[in-house]
């Protein structure tokens, strides 16, 4: 029975309805995963077969709603629900709960594994109980996170391949955990301060990066703000308040809880949100700045997203707790665990975190659960090192079973069903997507370099004489042997 | 007791810091105590700016923050757990977004928790973000160098570390007024700082010291003394002990030019230059181990510039290439004799 009706469908009294009726969403269901397993066997037709999916889902949905009201009427007791459904994340394995819950460690007597947050389930529908914890998002802001994921997912796509062919030195895809950075940074205002790790496209579309910005500093070109100094993916922006991405993992997160108690001290509501991941999580510094943060009642929110591997490291060689979010507790921070692929709950846990730091004046920890699709950057093969079997029989691999699971998936589907969105939407955004993001490509790779002097400028406020030193050296060398940087500097250009 | 030339030298000190300085007002203070009044006067004049550090709220194990959290406020001066990477990232973040931050590092020797933070974070800050970002509101002081019975791990001077970072700037007080200046003016500097401070002086260095605001320039070594035998460089405590050799040598008729760097990174290498290039000599003395000391950028810096005016190898006088002694710290250490033997050396070169 337990396998025959999957946690999907659980929010049916397996006996008490009508069993044909529970038979036909068990179908239905079955439709969807061999559809889902479909799509992920063709990337090209992914929007279709999303869209068909979701079409499927649609269907089921109906047929439960179908069964509610006819249970209502009849009197039966609606619905009973498995709410003991175990999340099968690589990082942390829980029952889920719709219940909107921060643990306090200060006042709750926490469980041995904290549940998993979620209010919409795999396959997009509502769970039960989720009314309550359910952000009210108007159709606007919705339209906006699902075009924001599309777009960072097809951008993502073109500069994944543009690395390939050599045309840019490195980059990595957030696929998969679209939804983290997203439906945090949505939940946020827009003055808010902002600390990336490096996975966290979502949050710079969202605060306004164009793809030519992005695609700029991917090229490392003049047009790039930090002159091309960086890595691909590192960037960052005072205007829009995300500080620079850099390589060193979790030496934003002391950062953090600083730049949220300046905020504080100055009278000021911004709070700061840093993300990292539960790999840079064993990094000192994260358990420094937890610490600090709560000490002195810094209003920064601390997102791990759990995605399962820190390059090839699975969570069990990185941790034997349970997950990340028990140091937050630790700490003495509020903390919940969130299903980082149900967009809404990431949006309604940010939300009250952002409450609980400007009101109660404290950190939280939200641990965001997801899975990372792709590999870590592209100097990795995942295959590897990725764990072959899927959590759950009847999918192709553990790859195959999260990315059915998807938060651009899920989330199409619930507001597929709200009638906000179709396959056509979809596909709309993601063409227009995709030919923005070569123009972008194309107009980066015209654009020249740094020029040269940019070598030495911004190492302090005012240039020391070594470094003028150095630069007149540098110029009287280039001077010397002009054809040998050509493809780099002149003389001229210092 | 200190001998004739060391007192004109001192006389000299303070004749440049009347002239540099238009300071109204003095007042005796320890260098702790100008320390203390540096940070009084930060907190006062500038609303955003916090002093925080491991056991600063009761005054600090040197007493350098005492009276602070009466004064300002448990908000602006901040006891922090024992981390210092997490103290110095902390101030990095308050930095970021325009605070001021003046973070304790209660011991030199402490400060490599903190180095990826330094170096990494704080160092990189402003190149990294093409300028729109900078961490020039942090200062972090850390006391340095030996105290007599301190061992491995209180008598550190770990400057060169530092140095070798682009980025950051590095400054060494000598005594109370140095301190009071170069502090302040490191908090306001628009750049990262670090602020080392030589424990032994923080009680034993007692002067009249301008009250209220007062600054001394970033980046300047100064002339503590004028000859024209032989350059001596050195900072922080060690100006002391280069200064006493110097006074030896010239009870014997050397004339010894006396060079206190000051400021380490961005360093002063004009002022060392023109001396040298008068004195064809240069020793230059630090308590750090010799290899890769800063002493050594100096001395390759120094030959480049005046290869033509050296009567003699320019010499080192540094600490043993071992980690800091206890029982031993007098041998290990370059006091007044070593330098002493070296400028005779240089000058019957």
């Amino acid at each position: 029975m337990e396998r025959q009706f999957p946690s999907s469908i659980g929010y049916f009294p397996p006996s008490k309805g009508s069993s044909s009726r529970s038979m036909r969403s068990a179908r239905l269901l079955r439709v969807a995963r061999s559809e889902a397993r479909r799509a992920l066997s063709s990337s090209s037709g992914l929007a279709e077969e999303n869209a068909a999916l979701r079409m499927t889902v649609a269907a089921l949905q109906r047929e439960r709603e179908t069964l509610l009201s006819a249970a209502k009427s009849s009197g039966v007791q609606t619905p009973i629900v498995s709410l003991n459904e175990k999340s099968k994340f690589v990082g942390a394995q829980g029952e889920f709960s719709p219940e909107l819950k921060f643990w306090y460690p200060d006042i709750d007597s926490t469980p041995p594994v904290l549940p998993c947050f979620r209010l919409i389930d795999d396959v997009g529908l509502p769970v039960q109980g989720s009314d309550a914890a359910m952000p009210p998002l108007e159709q606007e802001v919705a339209l906006a996170c699902m075009r924001t994921m599309l777009r960072v997912n097809e951008f993502e796509k073109i500069f994944h391949d543009a690395q390939r062919q050599g045309r840019i030195p490195f980059f990595l895809t957030s696929r998969g955990e679209e939804a983290c950075a997203v439906g945090s940074i949505a939940a946020l205002r827009p003055t808010d301060w902002v600390l990336p790790q490096y996975r966290e496209m979502g949050a710079f579309f969202w605060r306004g990066f164009s793809f030519q910005e992005v695609a700029n500093q991917l090229c490392a070109n003049e047009k790039d703000p930090a002159h091309g100094r960086q890595l691909p993916l590192h960037m960052g922006s005072k205007e829009r308040h995300i500080l620079y991405v850099k390589s060193t993992l979790g030496t934003q997160c002391p950062h953090a809880a600083g730049v949220a108690y300046s905020m504080k001290t100055a009278g000021s509501d911004q709070v700061a949100i840093t993300y990292f991941g539960e790999g840079c999580a064993s990094e000192g510094d994260v358990s420094s700045a937890l610490n600090i943060a709560a000490v002195h009642g810094c209003p920064t929110i601390f997102f791990c997203r759990n995605n399962g591997y820190a390059i090839s490291t699975n969570t069990r060689d990185q941790y034997v707790s349970d997950g990340v979010a028990p140091r937050g507790l630790a700490f003495g921070m509020p903390t919940i665990r969130v299903d980082g692929n149900d967009l809404l709950a990431v949006m309604a846990a940010t939300k009250r975190a952002r409450e609980i730091a400007t009101t109660e004046g404290r950190p939280c920890l939200i641990e965001a659960m997801t899975y990372r699709i792709g590999a870590h950057s592209t100097s990795d093969d995942d295959s590897k090192y990725r764990t072959a079997e899927a959590p759950e029989a009847g999918w192709d691999n553990e790859r195959a079973y999260w990315e059915a699971r998807s938060p651009i998936i899920r989330f199409g589907r619930w507001m597929q069903a709200l009638g906000w969105w179709d396959v056509a939407a979809e596909e709309a955004v993601r063409k227009q997507a995709r030919k923005e993001a070569i123009a972008s490509l194309n107009a980066a790779q015209e654009t020249a370099r740094p020029k040269a002097f940019t070598l030495f400028t911004d190492v302090y406020d005012e240039l020391p004489w070594t470094l003028a030193a150095q630069h007149d050296s540098l110029k009287a060398h280039l001077k010397s042997y002009p054809k040998a940087y050509d493809n780099l500097a002149a003389s001229a250009d210092l | 007791m200190l001998r004739p030339q060391a007192r004109r030298a001192i006389g000299r000190v303070s004749l440049s810091r009347r002239l540099s300085s238009q300071v109204p007002a003095t007042a005796k203070m320890t260098m702790f105590a100008a320390i203390n009044d540096a940070m009084r006067v930060a907190l006062a004049t500038d609303p955003r700016a916090v002093v925080f550090g491991e056991d600063v709220a009761f005054g600090g194990v040197f007493r350098c923050t005492m009276g602070l959290l009466e004064e300002f406020g448990k908000e602006r001066v901040l006891n922090m757990p024992i981390n210092e990477q997490g103290l110095v990232g902390f101030g990095i973040g308050m930095a970021a977004v325009g605070g001021t931050a003046i973070a304790e590092v209660q011991f030199a020797d402490y400060i490599f928790p903190a180095m990826d933070q330094i170096c990494n974070e704080a160092a990189k800050f402003r190149y990294r973000s093409g300028g729109e970002f900078d961490v020039g509101g942090l200062t972090i002081r850390a006391p340095a160098n030996a105290v007599g019975h301190g061992g491995h791990y209180h008598s550190q001077s770990p400057e060169a570390y530092f140095a070798h970072t682009p980025g950051l700037k590095v400054v060494y007080p000598r005594d109370a007024i140095t301190a009071k200046g170069l502090l302040l003016a490191c908090i306001r500097d628009r750049n990262p700082c670090i602020f080392f401070e030589p424990k032994v002086l923080y009680r034993s260095s007692v002067q009249e010291v301008p009250t209220g605001d007062f600054m001394l320039p970033l980046g300047k070594a100064e002339v503590l003394t004028e000859g024209s035998d032989i350059t001596l460089v050195a900072w922080g405590a060690q100006v002391h002990v280069m200064l006493k050799a110097a006074a030896r040598a010239a009870e014997e008729g050397i004339s010894v030019e006396c060079i206190d760097l000051a400021t380490i990174l961005p360093w002063d290498m004009h002022t060392i230059r023109d001396s040298v290039r008068k004195t064809g000599r240069l020793v230059v003395t630090h308590e750090a181990p010799l290899t890769a000391g800063f002493g050594a950028e100096i001395c390759a810096t120094i030959q480049t510039h005046c290869f033509d005016s050296l009567e003699a190898p320019i010499a080192r006088v540094c600490g043993a290439d071992t980690p800091f002694p206890l029982a031993l710290e007098k041998l290990y250490l370059p006091d007044e004799l070593k330098v002493y033997d070296a400028i005779k050396q240089a000058v019957s070169y």
